[in-house]
């Protein structure tokens, strides 16, 4: 885990700054306040956040000779995540663009595709059966709008 | 109290909310036994779905999936030997053994009587004692407050991880998600970087169903593609009538283990981030010290079974006296649970039985329906769990997927909170990855607005001196408290220690 946690910690010592100095600055109107400006209590916990990353960053430099574990993600499995990803996120974008009839179905079958279901049968039951049965909970029990 | 008892009644005893608890425990049952899913997820994914019920029915079947989660956890792990929840990981020590000498149902009916009898046990603790801690928490000021929330998160963040750094950072991050928004004092946007939908603050679902359900689900995905999960199918089937029966000798044999669970379960659920795992371990090692046959604990003693899943069962109800009484959740299902609450327009904590006394009354009754709910879904659906484990992840995980997307969009806000819940999703996968705790993001994140409030409110009422905290006790008690925790926990090392313990078996 001590390479995990250096990449971790210098990444989270990073955006703590951005939030310190762009983020709670720039994205923060005071106003009239009482006691405490709006932008304190913000910028301690990130100055807390970045503490606790430098602590995990020397943390990872001293036991270096503990590292017995295995970095916790392979190049493989990241590979399969950012496939799946794609997945997601562009059958999402379908949902957005022409609902859940035309989306949804297309995230499940894609899902299943990917992992290992190739029986058109099973796989045409789970893609319709969930939206259909959301469809009429949503509008007939639920009164809920969907995508 | 007791004043509130017949409307309650009246409210819960009704066709319509008798059956969402049924659901609930059903729901909470099968998504339990189902490996690798949690009753967490389930929380997240249903929370939606409670939009159109009343807060007493909608919140009793929230309470009635978080039971049937950590009743049904036990069934794969007593018949494929895989624990459906970090908490059962000790019920497989005693019974996959039980299974493999083909007394399977019998060590589900175990499993089954321990951990409704847990459950009703911390119930009626939960009943008896929040409101006496809800009377004396409503005389505590907003110093008081901020220590106790200060206390819990460094708590939680001390003993919820491997690493104590990396808990506390989740925690700030979650204390920082709180953040965007209109602030509560100047009513100026804060942190919405110009997005109009972020001026109510960052969507609870989106962060719950994003950083719990999906990244969940990506994280499964990436390792099962291509169909490399495979489950034996489990067998259910006595060689005789004695081995799938439970005598009441048996069950007798049992009980001093159910009680040790029982109580073991309460004290460990009531405090923060020590969670359902820990009760069960600790609960286990209780047992089998006690016992006149230790040699046989991990070899189908169906008092391991007994014990484990009696504690795990008993801090379900008990998790649930701080958020009941001071509106302080300590772990991830009750974090969930109180998002739930002030969804449905509750306020958990001591004001919640002034003002909601009725609502009180009737979540107390839903949980005892829930109670016997879990009784008659564990005797009646045990064959049909067994099946139900037998379904692959590529059916169940895409369509955990889809009700992510759905979830999410029924908060409101459009496909704004479903990409918002995607972007979480991946921040959950990160997390669980590099082991960032999850309990300290979510309860940051949930008491993210009180801790801003109560700090805020302490400085203004200090002045700028700081010599006022000698006036609150209390408060100087729970920070010594704090810095006793980190002491312990995360500097002296007993934490990694306690974890490696419940990381290995015991034989």
């Amino acid at each position: 885990m001590r390479k995990a946690d250096l990449i971790g910690g210098v990444g989270l010592f990073a955006v703590s700054l951005f939030l310190i100095f762009v983020a709670i600055p720039l994205e923060t109107e005071e106003g009239t306040y009482y006691g405490l400006s709006p932008k304190v209590y913000p910028t301690v916990m990130a100055t807390g956040m970045a503490l606790c990353a430098v602590g995990l960053v020397i943390q990872a430099i001293m036991h270096r000779r503990r590292d017995d574990e295995p970095f916790p993600m392979t190049l493989w499995q990241f590979a399969m995540f950012l496939v799946s990803a794609v997945i997601v996120l562009g059958t999402v974008l379908l949902i957005g663009e022409f609902g859940i009839w035309a989306g949804g179905p297309a995230l499940i079958a894609g899902l299943m595709v990917f992992l290992g279901e190739r029986n058109l049968l099973v796989i045409g039951a789970t893609c319709f059966l969930p939206a259909g049965l959301l469809h009429v909970l949503a509008t007939y029990i639920l009164k809920a709008p969907l995508p | 109290m007791l004043d509130f008892l017949i409307p309650a009644a009246r409210e819960i005893l009704t066709f319509s909310t008798l059956g969402y608890i049924l659901v609930g425990v059903l729901l909470g049952y099968i998504v339990g036994a189902l490996p690798g899913m949690n009753r967490t997820t389930a929380i997240a994914l249903s929370i939606p779905f409670t939009f159109t019920l009343s807060p007493v029915a909608a919140i009793s079947f929230l309470i009635g999936i978080n039971k049937g989660g950590a009743a049904g956890s036990a069934v794969s792990a007593i018949l494929l030997n895989v624990p459906g929840e970090p908490s059962s990981v000790v019920t497989t020590y005693d019974g996959n053994p039980m299974t493999l000498q083909g007394k399977s149902q019998k060590a589900l009916k175990i499993a089954l009587f321990a951990s409704v009898i847990g459950d009703v046990f911390a119930t009626l603790v939960l009943i008896a004692l929040a409101e006496p801690v809800a009377r004396f928490a409503i005389g505590l000021g907003p110093v008081e407050l901020a220590s106790i929330l200060i206390f819990s998160i460094t708590f939680i963040a001390a003993v919820a991880g491997r690493s104590f750094f990396k808990a506390l950072i989740a925690g700030f991050l979650g204390l920082l998600l709180a953040v965007p928004g209109i602030d509560m004092e100047t009513a100026m946007p804060r942190m919405t970087f110009g997005m109009i939908e972020l001026y109510d603050g960052v969507p609870l679902l989106a962060v719950a169903i994003g950083t719990l359900a999906l990244s969940e689900a990506l994280v499964q995905i990436d390792q099962g593609w291509r169909g490399r999960y495979s489950h034996p199918r489990p067998s259910v089937k006595a060689d005789n009538k004695e081995d799938s029966a439970l005598s009441w000798q048996e069950f007798k044999d049992v009980s001093p283990a159910i009680a040790r669970g029982s109580i073991v379960g309460v004290v460990i659920g009531i405090l923060p981030g020590l969670g359902a795992t820990l009760a069960s371990f600790l609960s286990y090692t209780w047992v089998r010290r006690a016992s006149k046959s230790p040699e046989t604990f991990g070899k189908g003693n169906p008092e391991g079974v007994a014990a484990a899943e009696s504690a795990d069962n008993a801090t379900v109800p008990s998790s649930l006296i701080p958020v009941f009484a001071i509106g302080v959740p300590g772990s991830l299902s009750t974090a969930l649970l109180m998002g739930a609450f002030l969804l449905h327009g509750l306020t958990p904590g001591p004001f919640l039985f002034r003002d909601g006394g009725q609502t009180v009354v009737g979540i107390y009754l839903g949980m005892v329906m829930a109670s016997i709910a879990l009784l008659a879904v564990g005797l009646f659906g045990q064959k049909i769990f067994s099946l139900v484990i037998t379904i692959r992840e590529s059916i169940i995980l895409p369509v955990i997927v889809f009700l992510c997307v759905i979830g999410a969009y029924f908060e409101g806000g459009g496909m704004f909170s479903v990409y918002l819940m995607l972007v979480f999703g991946v921040v959950g996968y990160f997390m669980k990855k590099f082991d960032y705790s999850f309990v300290t993001f979510v309860v940051g994140y949930v008491l993210g607005p009180m801790s801003e409030l109560t700090i805020r409110q302490s400085i203004i009422l200090a002045d700028g001196d700081p010599a006022i905290l000698l006036d609150h006790p209390i408060a100087i008690a729970f920070l010594v408290f704090a810095v006793l925790a980190v002491w312990r926990f995360a500097v002296a090392g007993a934490k990694s220690l306690q974890f490696d313990q419940i990381n290995q078996p015991i034989k």
